[in-house]
């Protein structure tokens, strides 16, 4: 592909990551069990209804929440993300009730202040307000099937060993204890949809860009840098022992060119991509670029890097 | 009156929470609800003209529509436990909680029908075919296609009054909007009180076998 100088609406990145021996969404513990996360799917190929892993799309916001956060030089974020707050805008609001009293307000300046609420979205309480996010993830599903693997461990007290063990063997406070933990192993269908067009839109006035065209285009490369990361090196639950073996990625990277949405086809079904080529085909305006490989991803979306956000032409109200 | 298709595909989780049940325990719709189908357009019309003016212009025209679903043959319900972060009562910082969310999965595309006035201008099919979700922004959806047609085909779900649901039904309680609704009273930045603009109505999904359940799933057979 050639580097895009164009203007791009809206991406999805559609594809089938193979992560091994990761543990990267729990469901919880039952005892000293940590259980897998698992869900039941209609296997689109088959028809079956089939149990399999799942990873949670609020752990792949996550990752890519925290990702633009280290990329960040942090002098475009709120006093909240500054130091990745959970309450994001929510928090500088309260702190300043007397100054937000406007939904069209507290959007306006969240969205010119911080490139995370700008980009992810935040809820405020008073007033009531909430930005929806420009980037929005899909629970990864494992493709059929998963290898999942429960492994035991032990954890000894220190300068206990060779005394008599006196409590209950797996009880806390005993000499020894064992706990068991979760490892899978599978091919994941990767769901993503990235919207360039709303970044620093006032939604609450609705046909006003907050600022203008070079920020706007620092926010939208630096969400694609940390898609781009992403894929590279996922960061979930349990990484300090379990960093997931990245093997693969492939798919499409899908974009459209006008206000028109990004086809997005589940990655569970076999036919996807050829699916996605022939609405693509069926449609003016959209792209359809293929990957192999995360080498291949990474610089597959860096093409996309010069391209402008696009900026809808509204008429008012 | 003629009818608008859309056929729907969700490429992962679809995720809506049935009406007034708590947000601790939230459990899922596995239909589409009239309201958030209409509200989803509405939205759309907004979004793309840039004028809410346009978005009261639609919802006049499809306020009172007729909505039904034909869901695909199997549908998946997931029962997922979640750490959450809860804010503290009259004090800062958080405190760790949990919650209980379902997700449905489904075997196929899911086909909406609208039933909609002849009169109704065009721009409602263009703002439809635009649809990327309904209810909430994770249940990411993709109209694949937007049709006129001129009767829906059978194995529709209506959503109905209480007293009208047949027996032998799953019901699930759905919002749509009341024949008096006003565009300001859902208009989350509308400085007026939004009082009551919607309705209680039931899908009744007639199953074709009991739903085979395990200890954090179902899966429903719609005959």
């Amino acid at each position: 592909m050639s580097e895009e100088k164009g203007k791009v609406f809206e991406i999805a990145i559609l594809g089938r990551a193979l992560w091994e021996l990761h543990s990267l969404n729990n469901e919880g513990n039952v005892g000293n069990v940590v259980e897998p996360r698992s869900v039941k799917i209609i296997d689109p190929n088959t028809g079956k209804a089939v149990t399999t892993d799942g990873i949670s799309g609020e752990m792949l916001k996550h990752i890519h929440a925290e990702l633009m956060w280290l990329l960040d030089d942090k002098s475009h974020l709120c006093e909240a993300c500054r130091t990745l707050h959970p309450e994001r805008f929510n928090y500088v609001v309260s702190k300043n009730r007397n100054k937000f009293e406007s939904p069209a307000y507290v959007i306006g300046e969240a969205v010119k202040t911080c490139d995370i609420c700008d980009v992810h979205g935040f809820m405020v309480e008073k007033p009531t307000v909430s930005r929806k996010s420009t980037v929005e993830f899909g629970w990864a599903l494992g493709i059929p099937e998963v290898y999942r693997d429960i492994h035991l461990h032990a954890r000894h007290a220190l300068g206990e060993k060779g005394k008599r063990q006196e409590s209950e063997e797996g009880r806390e406070g005993g000499t020894q204890m064992i706990y068991h933990r979760p490892t899978r192993t599978g091919r994941y269908a990767i769901v993503t949809v990235f919207q360039p067009w709303r970044i620093g839109l006032n939604e609450a006035k609705q046909d006003v860009y907050t600022y203008d065209g070079k920020r706007r285009k620092e926010r939208y490369q630096l969400a694609l840098k940390a898609y781009q990361l992403m894929f590279t090196r996922p960061e979930g639950a349990m990484t300090t022992t379990r960093l997931p073996h990245v093997v693969d990625f492939e798919g499409v990277i899908v974009y459209s060119t006008k206000p028109m949405p990004v086809p997005i086809i589940s990655p569970l079904k076999d036919n996807y991509i050829s699916e996605i080529e022939k609405i693509a085909n069926a449609l003016d305006s959209i792209q359809v670029v293929k990957f192999k490989g995360v080498a291949d991803f990474v610089e597959k979306l860096r093409t996309l890097m010069s391209a402008e956000p696009y900026q809808m032409e509204f008429g008012g109200e | 009156m003629r009818w608008l298709k859309l056929v729907v595909h969700f490429p992962s989780f679809y995720s809506y929470r049935i009406p007034e049940y708590s947000s601790q325990y939230a459990l899922a719709l596995p239909l589409i609800a009239p309201s958030t189908i209409k509200l989803a357009i509405v939205s759309m019309a907004i979004r793309m003209s840039g004028k809410v003016s346009e978005g009261k212009r639609i919802f006049g025209y499809i306020r009172d529509a007729k909505v039904g679903i034909k869901p695909p043959k199997e549908i998946a319900i997931n029962s997922v436990f979640v750490k959450r972060l809860k804010k503290k009562k009259d004090q800062s910082g958080f405190q760790q909680s949990f919650g209980v969310r379902e997700y449905a999965h489904f075997s196929g595309d899911v086909e909406v029908y609208m039933g909609l006035p002849d009169d109704v201008p065009e721009e409602v099919k263009h703002y439809a075919k635009h649809i990327r979700y309904f209810g909430t922004s994770d249940s990411l959806a993709y109209v694949k296609r937007v049709e006129w047609v001129n009767e829906p085909p059978q194995r529709i779900v209506f959503p109905v009054g209480i007293s009208e649901i047949p027996s032998g039904s799953y019901i699930y309680p759905v919002k749509d909007f009341s024949p008096k609704a006003t565009f300001e009273q859902i208009n989350p930045y509308s400085p007026k009180s939004p009082g009551k603009p919607y309705e209680t109505k039931y899908y009744p999904l007639r199953l074709s076998k009991r739903p085979v359940e395990g200890s954090n799933w179902k899966v429903l057979f719609v005959s």
